[in-house]
């Protein structure tokens, strides 16, 4: 018999401690130096979950089963419910899968009985402006009773009284809270006519008659039933967990804020509904720059919807002419998180959209008009994005040097075959990515020295973007299917200069939304930014603005366009705080 | 210290034990482990356990090298291609690799499937690497298979692609075109072109218009490469075209080909006969794959279930009946499988047996809108407008703008005399679809002939203008008897081939609805 000994050098090679690690680099593109690149050795963000008194785990309630929506995730949010100026968070919980099945029988029991949880921030900060934060469960006594399988939630003050409510979407009925403004919720869904017996997943606030009243538009997923379900097979003929397509897409809801406490499905009368497809991530934005809101619904393996407002309470989904429906090759993607926003500085909204493992994630670029093309390839965001599937996203400026960065929170759907080897009962377990603008023409992986942002192996989903210690720098609370949340906070502090602000006007008192502002920072450089809480998957953000400046030191004169048509300037804005700027006190132009 | 022994316990193995081989074996080929199986069915385990373990043996030195390089080389390349078929590229990676570098003048689809591996785990520049070899060794041993090499730059320039560099992509699909006139790569260089020379990419998308007329991936660059010209109304064309066509354009890929057609699991067999059956309509073919599956897997409910679909749409109805209630022995509250044999019974005139079965489906799937719309149709085929109402009110509830379902529903109230409800749904359903000509016609009849409360003659009248002149004679005729002209209303009705209020309208009374499909 002959021996086998060509692993010898293999052994040797191991034995020697060489660890060979492939790096592809492209150097097709300049690099241009940014304002503060972050040192090989930084942590740009640290987890400080534990250290701020947050101690959710996500129950998913699998009991073996391969039920779908134990594999969706929930969403997480921020919001300033006490309206003391910070941002307090809500996890949204899992519950039981399961027909006939008791806790005990759960692969990951629940450490407590599972409800959606609420968190006060009681942040403070002391005479040397060092910011503290620390978190207080206050669900007991907010009165919320969220039990059902939360997925997603909105945020807006629906009825104008003040104060911010919830709305929280589940697999089966959803629910509306409203803020009591004494630190309590009630539970009005069915008052309020919103209860919404599908699948919700992802919704959003959006007043779509501009009658000064927030109506809400709710996605729905697909038929699942314990009844039907089935097991389901991948290609290889591996078990799994089923797709998009095991069930029937359901209509998305469109309901009419009614200016007394309630709503009016008009989901038909509007159009929505005539479209049905697995609607995962919602995003409100004018997308064809005619002032009026537009909705863009992220689907899975179906067209996306891009719902262009006719101004008269109708909407007719344009995606596909408009060409972001679906992929340069006219293929529909398994779209879950999106956001839009302006990220090669040429003033409009651009779009991007986390997908499945084996598509990449993809950039629709506005061409300024409201006509997109894909050009995922040209920003080098497609390749590295194979082998991860994307869900909470955002284009956010971590460093605050004026570009737009991107964060994809990622968590597989499809067992990996690694991770069972390493005998993970729930294989899912990715990591997140960091990708960095660089000057509106590429990003940079830069994943890899992200720190403890993408260190962990876990299996995301939710993602919210907001400054938690209002240091002017965006902080990202991630919520882990079956895991821990995690709150990372940013720890750049970099030379760059900032400003922070928000909108409001006469009629309301919490933050106005969707209106375009435009920092002028000379020489004809502006930044173009929109206020906003919906996007990522799920999940709620800052309705904040921060403007990265960089090393823009003057004052900023800020022109806001309101959703009215009417466009303000605000001159002499001192940076590096935050400010409040109310419609009426500008100079009208 | 322990790195100096290590060197010498390997030099020491070397020169006992390696002097034995007849050949050297190459630095860098390594070890491949049994990957993990607990997912896939026993057959694609017992396979992929059985074909690894004699690589693992040969590796261990428990059993005998093959008698050449070419040989190994050729062992871990089927290997690889097993692993690759059933997705488990990282060891199916290492045999490719392995492959290569024992035998490296014969490994031109080594590298090929390597390349693919690379393609799909984002190591671009490493899969053009193998793609570049691959051709090296296509030309060096004058291979004559043009669709291999079409194929390599094909892959070649779509990686480039991946990676912005659009002048070595359209290089690689200018050589692609040489070997093989093909509408995917005159589609890859028009949609190459779209930003930077649409009037180019139109040249290109319509050479691979005329090669494939029905592919949709064409009119979608079609569609953007007017959009970007301005051509609103070429752009609104392609996508009209590109909604109703039906193809996605593939490349002829042969070596990938053969790695497909060894996942033959049943469970992947399955995957297959899903995908010829619900995705491309082949059904001789999912019949082939599911049939084959059953072998190793007789009692899975899905695989007779499907079976049974596949026979049932190829009309084989008998046999499809059986798989039925194969199905329905394992599962016996398979909802698709009473659909099935209710679709069946009704097909055999078997009318109480039809609604027995679906009337179960639809209380086992409450929220399937096909089969309570199959429910439905069977309930009206048999004059049960009554039974249907709740049906259809469930499904319009469900998914308020389903526009045949509105119709029905109204028609079925109409028909029941629930003028009100019947009205309640119109003044939605007019809203929604005021050119759905069996939405005017039902609403004339709702408000000309419904009792006096809520009858409105002037609504009724205006709706009559909306409708084509065939239906409009029929409705004429209800609101002449709304308006009490029973004898005008008659003689509108004596124009049609079928009369069908003749009699009523000589009575005096008000007419029948009928069912817009009927005219």
């Amino acid at each position: 018999m002959r021996s086998f000994c060509y692993l010898l050098p293999l052994l040797f090679a191991i034995g020697c401690g060489e660890k060979q690690t492939p790096v592809i680099s492209d150097s097709s593109h300049p690099k241009t130096e940014s304002v503060n690149p972050i040192p090989s050795d930084a942590q740009p963000f640290d987890d400080v979950t534990s250290d701020v008194g947050l101690n959710f785990t996500h129950y998913n309630g699998m009991t073996g089963g391969l039920f779908l929506p134990e594999l969706m995730g929930s969403g997480t949010v921020l919001f300033d419910y006490d309206n003391d100026g910070d941002l307090d968070i809500y996890l949204i919980q899992g519950a039981l899968m399961g027909k006939d099945t008791s806790v005990e029988d759960s692969i990951y029991p629940p450490k407590a009985a599972p409800r959606d949880q609420l968190y006060r921030n009681d942040l403070t900060i002391n005479e040397a402006g060092q910011a503290t934060l620390n978190f207080v469960n206050v669900t007991e006594e907010s009165g919320i009773n969220a039990l059902g399988y939360g997925m997603g939630a909105a945020v807006t003050d629906f009825n104008k009284d003040g104060w911010i409510d919830l709305y929280v979407t589940n697999w089966g009925k959803n629910q509306l809270l409203k803020n009591n403004g004494d630190g309590t919720f009630s539970d009005i869904t069915d008052v309020a006519g919103v209860a919404s017996p599908q699948w919700g997943t992802s919704a959003a606030f959006v007043d779509i008659n501009k009658d000064g009243w927030d109506d809400l538009f709710v996605s729905n997923y697909i038929t699942f039933g314990y009844d039907t379900h089935r097991p389901c097979y991948l290609p290889s003929g591996a078990i799994g967990y089923c797709g998009p397509k095991s069930g029937a897409p359901e209509p998305d809801r469109l309901y009419l804020n009614q200016k007394d406490g309630t709503f009016k499905d008009i989901s038909a009368l509007s159009g929505i509904a005539q479209k049905q497809d697995a609607g995962l991530g919602v995003l409100i934005r004018d997308f064809n720059n005619d002032l009026w809101p537009d909705i863009y619904v992220a689907n899975d393996a179906g067209h996306n919807h891009l719902w262009i407002n006719q101004q008269d309470s109708t909407f007719e989904d344009e995606a596909l002419i408009r060409g972001c429906a679906c992929n340069i090759n006219g293929l529909a993607e398994g779209s879950m998180g999106v956001d839009a926003a302006d990220i090669d500085g040429d003033g409009d909204e651009d779009l991007v959209i986390g997908h499945w493992a084996e598509e990449t994630n993809t950039v629709y670029l506005n061409l300024g008009d409201g006509f997109f093309e894909d050009a995922t390839d040209q920003f080098h965001l497609g390749n590295p994005s194979i082998g991860y599937t994307a869900f909470g996203t955002a284009w956010f400026d971590y460093d605050n040097d004026g570009w737009l960065d991107l964060f994809m929170a990622n968590g597989a759907t499809n067992f990996i075959e690694a991770r069972q080897r390493l005998g993970e009962v729930y294989p899912l377990q990715e990591r997140n990515q960091l990708f960095r603008n660089v000057s509106g023409k590429t990003y940079d992986n830069i994943t890899d020295v992200a720190g403890a942002l993408c260190d962990h192996l876990e299996v995301t989903r939710g993602a919210s973007f907001g400054d938690l210690d209002n240091d002017g720098f965006s902080d990202i609370l991630i919520s882990n299917n079956s895991g821990p949340a995690r709150l990372f906070l940013n720890r750049v502090k970099s030379q760059a200069h900032w400003l922070g602000v928000s909108l409001q006007t006469a009629d309301q008192s919490t933050p106005k939304l969707q209106c375009r502002i435009v920092a002028e920072l000379g020489d004809n450089h502006t930044l173009i930014r929109t206020p906003r809480t919906d996007g990522s998957y799920l999940s709620t953000n800052d309705p904040r603005v921060i403007f990265g400046l960089g090393h823009y030191a003057d004052d900023v004169t800020l022109r806001v366009h309101w959703s009215d048509d009417s466009v303000e300037t605000f001159k002499d804005i001192q940076i590096d705080q935050y400010v409040t700027l109310k419609k009426g006190e500008g100079v009208v132009e | 210290m322990r790195i100096v022994l290590f060197t010498q316990i390997v030099s020491l193995l070397l020169l006992l034990g390696c002097n034995q081989s007849a050949y050297d074996i190459p630095a860098g080929v390594q070890p491949v482990a049994l990957p993990e199986l607990s997912k896939l069915d026993k057959v694609a385990n017992e396979k992929i356990s059985l074909a690894c373990t004699s690589l693992i043996q040969i590796q261990a030195g428990e059993k005998e090298l093959p008698l050449t390089k070419g040989e190994l080389a050729s062992e871990y390349g089927t290997v690889g291609q097993l692993l690759h078929a059933y997705s488990f590229l990282d060891e199916a990676a290492k045999c490719y690799n392995n492959a290569i570098l024992l035998d490296p003048d014969n490994s031109l689809s080594w590298n090929y499937l390597l390349a693919q591996i690379h393609l799909d785990t984002d190591n671009t520049h490493s899969a053009i690497t193998h793609l570049k070899r691959a051709e090296s060794i296509y030309v060096s041993r004058q291979s004559n298979r043009p669709d291999v090499l079409h194929a390599i730059h094909y892959f070649m320039g779509n990686a480039y692609l991946s990676i912005d560099q659009p002048q070595e992509a359209e290089a690689a699909f200018e050589k692609a075109l040489q070997s093989r006139n093909s509408a995917i790569v005159h589609w890859s260089l028009g949609k190459l072109a779209i930003t930077t020379d649409p009037e180019l990419s139109l040249v290109h998308l319509q050479q691979a218009l005329q090669l494939n007329p029905n592919a949709r991936n064409t009119h979608y660059s079609l569609m953007m490469a007017y959009n970007k010209l301005g051509n609103n109304r070429q752009a609104r064309l392609h996508k009209t075209a590109f909604e109703q066509a039906a193809i996605e354009l593939t490349v002829h890929d042969e070596l990938m080909q053969s790695v497909e057609d060894l996942r033959d699991s049943p469970a992947a067999l399955r995957a297959r006969g899903d995908s010829a059956l619900f995705l491309s309509g082949d059904y001789p073919r999912a019949i082939k794959l599911y049939t084959d599956a059953l072998k190793d897997a007789p009692n899975d409910p899905s695989l007779h279930l499907n079976l049974g679909l596949a026979k049932f749409r190829m009309g084989l109805l008998q046999a499809a009946t059986t798989h039925f209630n194969n199905t329905l022995t394992i599962a016996p509250d398979h909802s698709r499988a009473m659909t099935g044999l209710g679709l069946i019974a009704l097909s055999n005139g078997d009318m109480n047996t039809a609604l027995s079965h679906l009337q179960r489906a639809v209380e086992i799937e409450p929220n399937s809108r096909e089969i309570r719309q199959t429910y439905v149709n069977t309930l009206l085929q048999n004059n049960d407008q009554a039974a249907a109402i709740p049906h259809l009110q469930h499904i319009v509830d469900l998914f308020p703008a389903d526009q045949p379902a509105m119709t029905l529903l109204i028609y079925c109230q109409l028909a029941n005399q629930q003028f009100k409800e019947a009205q309640h749904q119109l003044e939605t359903a007019l809203q929604l679809f005021p050119e759905e000509q069996a939405v005017t016609y039902y609403g004339v009849f709702a408000y000309a002939t419904s009792p006096d409360d809520s009858r409105n003659l002037t609504l009724a009248t205006n709706l009559l203008s909306k409708l084509g002149s065939d239906i409009q004679v029929v409705a004429q005729g209800y609101v002449l008897a709304g308006e009490g002209k029973f004898s005008e209303a008659a003689a509108s009705e004596r124009s049609l081939k079928d009369p069908f209020n003749l009699e009523r309208y000589s009575d005096s009374k008000l007419p029948h609805i009928v069912n817009y499909e009927d005219l």
